[in-house]
């Protein structure tokens, strides 16, 4: 009886998202974010649903770690507007529709039900580190949005500027350029209104919008390493009153020791390394990735 | 030398290649021979295993050493990391921040100490299958009695293969608070505790814990070897011939001192990343 309500909810998330998609394009913010709100509020219902039939928090299986997933990368998403220019929001709301539709798409062949029951979900620990971890999951997926849109805005900028440049030199201001570049060899102060004054405010601008995206990650990303430890810590608990010992010589404990190991490794970057800003979005984008793979693969 | 060996650059080249290492150890447990001879860690003490591992599976007695050697060399870049500079700077400049930032790096060590200290101490049995009546002896003069398996649940779960049972263990056909083993605790053949064991709720007595695994049937043919052999386990019930299928469980037995200093240490290292991430009000 639940199952065509699950796959219309699913659907239904489906169509919200490319909605959002179209009107990121159409730079309608408040049509975005009422849309995005209404997938948020969509997939908490799933949720609700799984919480008061199943009795449990929702735990692997790809349909209701996609839709918690969602939910939490949504609810995080409504988080971070807050004093935000619209252009920063525009981006934000499509980079969280395209990955949200990329999980739903994922898994749009597997059956729109809830994971099958376990004895040892009616406990508690077990509850906590399936949970957490997927909480985790969805803050570094987060942190690894962040990051990407931080160097995607560089990107832009950098496109953005050679375009100008080449459009700037086929015109009459050729000439002044020419002139201009010779003024800054020799120290002489560029008038205000020149195209190299004006694209270092570009490039000035793109830093600080880097800086909100790089910023808002390296907090999320510490914020996720509490959730997982958070849930390591329980899973710790659960395997010590299981199988007798807090740690296993498993590949699932490895995993997750690889998880850890990610985190760090963004966390120690050495100065060479942390001031270049691909290596830094590639190095914390990690362990969303690894994560969605512990998970979808199991 | 100790700036070099403190420096961050050997943080991350050791985060990178125990990464590596771990990801050695995924592909490894694919392979079934690879993934027996790790599971045996599980079961036995770091030096004990590498003397019968060593020259039957070479190629994870490397790994297993090489993980070690890469993860102190983490453990000592932390150490003199965290007492010449994030030390010196807490202290110079004291605030919270700070002092997180450094009472982190020393919980972290505190946690990675407990898990090299339970590698080479303690000591752990798995899959002891006890029977009611039987009783198994235990170091420093413990034994471990089996009064009774008490069994409430449709007994096919047990017989059926693992990953079958686990679609079929639902939390409406298997009740893990009303199928336990009565056991009893001996010392020096005085009873020292008794408890009713259930899944996920071991019986703990100072840094021992007995836990119980998972229930079991007597394969006849086990019950008539030992009937003949009599091995060393006892049977203080003193039955006969035992044809019909007796109900017992499978037991793990394990000492490590340092278990409840690894959960408070891990929990106080969260609690200490809190308290940075609630004090980093500023980008860097």
């Amino acid at each position: 009886m639940l199952l065509p309500f699950l796959s219309l909810l699913y659907y239904l998330v489906i169509v919200l998202l490319t909605l959002v998609l179209y009107f990121v394009v159409k730079k309608k913010i408040q049509v975005v974010k009422k849309i995005l709100f209404t997938s948020m509020i969509l997939t908490g219902s799933g949720i609700t649903i799984l919480i008061f039939t199943e009795h449990r928090l929702p735990l692997y299986g790809a349909f209701e770690a996609t839709f918690y997933l969602i939910f939490i990368l949504t609810l995080l998403e409504i988080q971070f507007w807050k004093n935000k220019e619209i252009s920063i929001q525009l981006k934000s709301c499509g980079g969280t529709a395209v990955i949200s539709l990329g999980l739903l798409l994922y898994h749009i062949m597997q059956p729109k039900e809830f994971n099958p029951d376990f004895f040892m979900y009616g406990n508690p620990w077990v509850n906590l580190f399936f949970n957490l971890r997927l909480t985790a999951t969805a803050l570094f997926t987060r942190t690894a949005l962040l990051y990407q849109m931080g160097i995607w805005g560089q990107n832009i900028n950098n496109s953005t500027k050679f375009n100008n440049e080449k459009i700037d030199l086929t015109t009459a201001q050729k000439d002044s350029l020419k002139i201009c570049s010779k003024a800054t060899s020799r120290n002489i102060k560029i008038p205000a209104t020149s195209p190299e004054n004006n694209n270092q405010k570009i490039c000035k601008s793109q830093n600080l919008k880097q800086n909100i995206f790089f910023s808002s990650a390296r907090t999320l990303l510490l914020v996720g390493l509490v959730v997982f430890l958070c849930s390591e810590w329980a899973g710790s608990w659960w395997c010590l009153n299981w199988l007798g010992d807090s740690w296993q010589w498993s590949k699932g404990f490895f995993k997750a020791a690889i998880v850890f190991m990610l985190v760090m490794l963004t966390c120690h970057l050495p100065p060479s390394f942390a001031r270049n800003s691909r290596i830094k979005a590639m190095t914390g984008s990690l362990p969303a990735l690894f994560l969605m793979w512990t998970i979808f693969y199991h | 030398m100790i700036q070099r060996i403190a420096s961050i650059h050997l943080t991350f080249y050791s985060i990178i290649s125990l990464g590596v290492l771990l990801i050695m150890g995924v592909v490894l447990c694919y392979f079934p021979d690879h993934q027996s001879a790790i599971d045996g860690l599980n079961s036995s003490l770091i030096h004990h295993w590498l003397g019968e591992t060593i020259s039957s599976n070479p190629i994870v007695s490397i790994w297993v050493i090489i993980v070690c050697m890469v993860s102190a060399i983490l453990f000592i870049n932390a150490l003199l990391c965290s007492a010449t500079t994030l030390l010196s700077a807490a202290l110079k400049r004291p605030s919270l921040k700070r002092w997180s930032f450094m009472l982190m790096h020393v919980l972290f060590l505190l946690v990675l100490a407990c898990h090299g200290l339970s590698l080479i101490s303690g000591h752990k049995t798995e899959n002891i299958q006890l029977y009611p009546g039987e009783s198994h002896e235990l170091s420093d003069g413990f034994s471990l009695v089996i009064q009774g398996i008490t069994f409430v649940d449709d007994t096919r779960l047990i017989s059926m293969k693992t990953k079958k049972n686990r679609h079929l263990m639902t939390r409406k056909t298997f009740h893990p608070d009303k199928n336990y083993a009565s056991v009893v605790l001996m010392q020096n053949q005085k009873p020292v505790t008794s408890q009713k064991v259930m899944m996920l709720n071991p019986l703990v007595h100072g840094s021992m814990r007995i836990t119980l695994n998972r229930f079991l049937f007597e394969n006849p043919v086990r019950g008539d070897e030992r009937d003949g052999k009599n091995s060393g386990k006892k049977n203080e019930a003193g039955d006969g011939i035992k044809k019909e299928k007796k109900m017992g469980a499978a037991f793990t037995i394990s000492k490590n001192r340092f278990t409840t200093v690894f959960f408070v240490a891990y929990g106080l290292l969260i609690s200490t990343i809190i308290c940075f991430v609630l004090t980093k009000h500023s980008p860097r």
